[in-house]
């Protein structure tokens, strides 16, 4: 990989929230997290809701101050940057929202929320602002004159068009796209995808792409990362993370998602039971309560340890006795080979 | 119109009260209606149901339902344009579609508990054989807490957040059985815990805010089923929560439906969850229903185009860029034409502009004579 | 930010109170308030004498003379109730006016700033809010010695302690109406636009709040309205003669049993109309409807 455009070392990002008594009370929301991207590539990060995804993203942009680590955008680390200081760096890193109508100010039109992105690009006559936004909206495939409207006179297809389009104002570099199609129909989501593949071709972007929609991330990730409970659990190619799947998650994940057909043989994982907050206060596995091959061991911390080249997995099972797992045959992470395809224990 | 079911069918009957409702259809204040959507041409499009014996537990006849819309407005919704939908007993059927096709409001009508401003334009739906379309209220909220139950997709807004989860199951419990409190309180525990809530006798003390969103899920599926009803009605069950739990919960409901010997009518707009959990299906757009039939012959052999475009929008593509019906559903302000596909599907021509096609049997080779499809070109 | 650079922010947030101001000027009830407002602005300068005495005999019905009768006095209770609508209307309004000024930008402070600064104000209007309203103007009204405070600082306190018990009422509404503002999407997108928090308050934040203060607001003047009312009635408002549509009320209502209704019913049928406008004025501007 080239130089990288954005990289996160070490992300930590507590929220701290008050309770109806005022005490304070602290969440992990994102634990330790690390990752590059490269230009024209796109990072995948799946995770049920309320893992910690969007978190990751809108630290980033700084929206909300993150508690530990760094974040190098073009190698520098803006992380310690003031809010004036970072507002410089903000042409080269946007967002698109999950929900379009919520991105957008009901109270007022299109235009007005797509202005504040022209100026931010420099353009400060009315006039040039227009001519750019206009053009903008026609290349995502949109009649102009939609822009003189509330939001809520638009549909949601059309409206994140333009949630897309308001980004492309500032030619940025970056994207953190955030659950890009969740609020679309299955039918529609498709334009959306081909619309953000179109452009990363064009305009050589960049994505860091949240979403639990693994079709969405299998057709336009390069890489993905599978989060559970602030951490990512695996770490790999595309792939490599959907067809050699390692950790119990991921695959619990990827069967109950149906990808192809539906698969009901030996190797399908079924995870049991709740997630519950008191997990995080766990040393070990977060998984554990409700992974099928917990055993003791899963009791100390587990690192995110390398599998194959690019693969990082992190459960120690998954990586010394695969075929306990029901898993083909492995290498460790010296390299060597470990065992014969283990013998499909589960279910 | 449809005739009226002979009451001697009725499967359950029992309470003789009920016999003599008039049939509500014949009120005529929901006949005469002055709507553009009473005129003939449209009435005498389909009624697939004309000669049948045992009518199944529920069936919806050429229901259409419109908004007035207010004094000012010219232009008064019509988002139901004729459903034809039914139910068996003892099975589970899906309804699909896209968001904004009709789907919920289906669900309303058939519930009784259509939104302020709605009004039934013509139809019938039909419970157990008997007229409910216009029964009154009192009757349906008889109906409601007992033999007909519906679960909403936010389960948040079906359960009172100012009660603890297992005294409101008990209270439902307690309106339809005559037992005490204290067996009440033990019914729903057991509830509780047949929904794979753990702990439930200290859950059951909870609030429903204190509960993550698949036990809140969970909860609202015993709440539905504390009445023990024939058929459960389902509103996108499932729609907020991950893939793990979604299948985790999607499961519990047919398992739980299928072991009360009740029915199901699941709600959703994605076709992947349906193959696992229903043997019939649906396919609803723009307010009628498109095709149905089983679901392996439906997916597998979709007849309408709507049905095939549909299925190739949720495919997963291996590599490069994914598919999606251009387009968009459109917003219907009075009766249908033509077919309302006809502007995105790509078999349409002049054909399909000369009226809207009914939905007729499938006939010929292609699967079993349940299959029924709305289509020219079919 | 300081409170002031607040208020100027919202002095400036003008176009979108043009908006509301043309919505509202849609609503019949709106019209209603304007005649009201009219009539306790200019009404007095056209009719009797409210506390002339010897106007005309005591305790008459209403007739073509004296449209809603007469009291004991023989006061005209026309002039009196449109006499009193001026004072009623005023200390309403202001009491209103200074709890919102007040209140507001502090509740707006309060949500953007979060930390200490909301907890604290939290608490401080909680424990002002525990206070039973009633109570607290009982005590401290008659407190003051009718004999010692003349009637216009009484009228002052009362507007005061109105205010003071509401000022809460909008820093939690305000903070509540903003709260989800600050974090929703909407704001989030401007600030990855660079837009500074001032700017940010004055283009997004407040003209999505406006409509839910202002309604508040609304709300409000009929709540001052009645207590003020309901302290006269008890005897502990405005003391007779002075016209006071709740010290009529309760002046009247030892009539009402005689059959001497008009004494009690026209001043409270002005209580009643008013209340019931600002109210529907106040759902009119909240739903839109
Ligand atoms: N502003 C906030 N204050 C306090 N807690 C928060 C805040 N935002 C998020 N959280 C908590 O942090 C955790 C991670 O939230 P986040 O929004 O990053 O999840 P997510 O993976 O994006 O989920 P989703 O798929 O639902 O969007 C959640 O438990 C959430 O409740
Ligand atoms: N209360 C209402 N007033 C006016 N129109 C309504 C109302 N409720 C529904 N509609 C209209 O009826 C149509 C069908 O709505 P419905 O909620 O049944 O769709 P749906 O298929 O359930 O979609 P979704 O998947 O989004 O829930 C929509 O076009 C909607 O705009
Ligand atoms: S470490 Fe143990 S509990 Fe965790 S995923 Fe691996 S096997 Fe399961
Ligand atoms: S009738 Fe015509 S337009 Fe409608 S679905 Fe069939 S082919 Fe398409
Ligand atoms: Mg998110
Ligand atoms: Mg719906």
């Amino acid at each position: 990989m080239s130089e990288p455009v954005l990289e996160a070392r070490d992300l930590l990002k507590d929220y701290v929230t008050r309770d109806a008594k005022l005490q304070r009370r602290t969440a992990r929301a994102v634990d330790g997290v690390s990752f590059q991207i490269g230009e024209q590539e796109t990072f995948g990060v799946v995770g049920e809701s309320g893992c910690g995804k969007s978190t990751i993203g809108r630290v980033l942009l700084k929206l909300y101050e993150a508690t530990g680590g760094e974040i190098l955008l073009f190698g520098e680390n803006v992380a310690p940057l003031s809010e004036r200081r970072f507002r410089g760096h903000r042409r080269k890193l946007q967002m698109v929202f999950q929900d379009p109508q919520a991105a957008f100010d009901p109270m007022s039109s299109i235009r007005s929320s797509l202005r504040e992105y022209a100026e931010l690009r420099g353009l400060r006559r009315r006039a040039e602002q227009d001519a750019l936004i206009e053009r903008t909206v026609e290349e995502v495939g949109l009649p102009p004159e939609l822009i003189d409207r509330k939001p809520s006179e638009v549909s949601g297809g059309q409206l994140q068009r333009l949630n897309v389009a308001r980004c492309l104002l500032v030619e940025p570099k970056v994207l953190f796209l955030d659950e890009p199609t969740a609020s679309l129909d299955v039918s529609i989501r498709g334009q959306i995808v081909n619309l953000l593949l179109d452009r990363q071709e064009s305009d050589h972007l960049s994505y860091l792409l949240v979403s639990h929609d693994l079709r969405v991330v299998y057709a336009m990730a390069h890489r993905v990362a599978v989060m559970y409970l602030g951490q990512f659990v695996e770490v790999g190619t595309r792939d490599q993370v959907y067809e050699r799947a390692r950790h119990p998650y991921t695959r619990g994940l990827l069967d109950a998602a149906d990808l192809d057909e539906p698969r009901r043989d030996s190797s399908s994982v079924r995870l049991a039971g709740e997630i519950s907050d008191e997990v995080m206060a766990l040393p070990g596995c977060r998984l554990m309560p409700r992974c099928p091959f917990a055993e003791e061991s899963c009791e100390s911390p587990q690192e995110l340890l390398q599998v194959e080249e690019g693969h990082l997995v992190r459960c120690w099972k998954a990586v010394e006795q695969p075929g306990d797992m029901g898993l083909p045959v492995t290498l460790t992470k010296k390299g060597e080979a470990r065992e014969e395809a283990g013998k499909m224990i589960v279910e | 119109m449809s005739t009226m079911p002979a009451h001697e069918t009725r499967p359950s009957s029992e309470e003789g009260d009920l016999l003599d409702m008039g049939d509500p259809l014949a009120e005529g204040d929901l006949l005469d209606m002055d709507t553009p959507l009473a005129e003939g041409d449209l009435l005498d499009v389909d009624d697939p149901y004309e000669d049948e014996d045992f009518p199944p537990l529920l069936r919806v006849s050429d229901l259409a339902v419109g908004f007035s819309g207010g004094k000012r407005s010219t232009h008064p919704l019509t988002p139901l344009q004729g459903v034809n939908l039914s139910v068996e007993e003892g099975s589970a059927v899906a309804l699909v579609g896209e968001s904004g096709s009709g789907k919920s409001l289906t669900a309303s009508a058939v519930m009784g508990m259509l939104p302020a401003g709605a009004e039934v334009l013509r139809g019938s739906v039909s419970f157990e054989g008997e007229e409910i379309l216009g029964a009154s209220e009192k009757h349906m909220r008889e109906l409601r807490g007992s033999r007909l139950a519906i679960m909403f997709q936010n389960p948040r807004a079906s359960l009172n957040p100012v009660l603890t989860v297992g005294g409101q199951i008990a209270e439902v419990i307690r309106v339809h059985e005559d037992v005490k409190r204290k067996e009440s309180r033990e019914r729903a525990v057991d509830l509780l815990e047949q929904m794979g809530i753990p702990n439930p006798g200290r859950r059951a003390k909870d609030y429903v805010h204190q509960y993550s969103g698949g036990m809140a899920q969970r909860a609202a599926l015993a709440m539905a089923l504390s009445c023990r009803p024939r058929l459960l009605i389902a509103d996108e069950p499932t729609t907020g929560l991950d893939a793990t739990l979604q299948q985790q919960v999607l499961e519990l409901v047919v398992e739980q439906v299928s072991e009360r010997q009740a029915s199901l009518l699941l709600i959703t707009h994605d076709i992947g969850i349906v193959g696992r959990t229903c043997e019939q299906m649906a396919v609803m757009y723009a307010g009628r229903v498109m095709e149905s039939g089983p679901v392996e012959e439906v997916l597998g052999d979709p007849a309408n185009p709507y049905t095939a475009e549909l299925i190739k929008s949720y495919a997963t593509v291996r590599h490069g860029r994914m598919n999606s019906i251009p387009g968009v559903v459109p917003t219907l302000r009075g009766p249908l034409v033509e077919c309302a596909f006809a502007d995105r599907c790509p078999k349409a021509d002049e054909e399909c502009r000369e009226g809207v096609p009914a939905l007729r049997e499938l006939g010929g080779q292609r699967g079993s004579d349940e299959r029924k499809v709305a289509c020219v070109k079919a | 930010m300081s409170a002031a650079t607040l208020l100027r922010v919202l002095a400036r947030a003008g176009g979108s109170s043009a908006r509301l101001g043309r919505r509202i000027a849609c609503a019949p009830s709106f019209l209603v308030l304007a005649v009201i407002i009219l009539v306790a602005l200019i009404g007095p300068e056209f009719v009797r004498d409210p506390e002339g005495l010897n106007a005309g005999p005591s305790l008459s019905p209403p007739s073509g003379d004296f449209w809603f009768g007469t009291d004991k006095f023989g006061f005209d209770i026309f002039a009196r109730v449109i006499h009193a609508a001026r004072l009623d209307l005023t200390v309403g309004f202001s009491a209103a006016a200074i709890a919102v000024i007040i209140g507001m930008p502090l509740g707006a402070l309060a949500a953007m700033r979060g930390g200490k600064f909301d907890s604290l104000l939290l608490r401080v209007s909680e424990s002002l809010q525990a206070f039973p309203t009633l109570l607290l103007a009982m005590g401290i009204v008659a407190a003051l010695d009718t004999r010692v405070v003349a009637l216009g600082m009484r009228i002052v306190f009362l507007i005061l302690i109105i205010a003071l018990v509401n000022i809460p009422v909008y820093l939690r509404l305000t903070r509540s109406a903003v709260l989800p503002i600050v974090n929703s999407d909407f704001v989030l997108a401007s600030r990855c636009a660079g837009k500074r928090d001032l700017s940010i308050l004055r283009r997004r934040v407040i003209p999505n709040v406006l409509q839910v203060v202002f309604a508040q607001f609304s709300v409000n003047v009929a709540w001052a309205i009645q207590i003020l009312a309901a302290l006269s009635f008890i005897g502990l408002g405005v003391p007779l003669p002075t016209a006071e549509w709740g010290a009529m009320v309760r002046d009247g209502a030892s009539y009402t049993i005689y059959g001497q209704w008009w004494v009690a019913v026209f001043p409270g049928l002005a209580i009643l109309v008013t209340v019931l406008t600002l109210n529907l004025m106040a759902d009119r501007v909240r739903y839109g409807k």
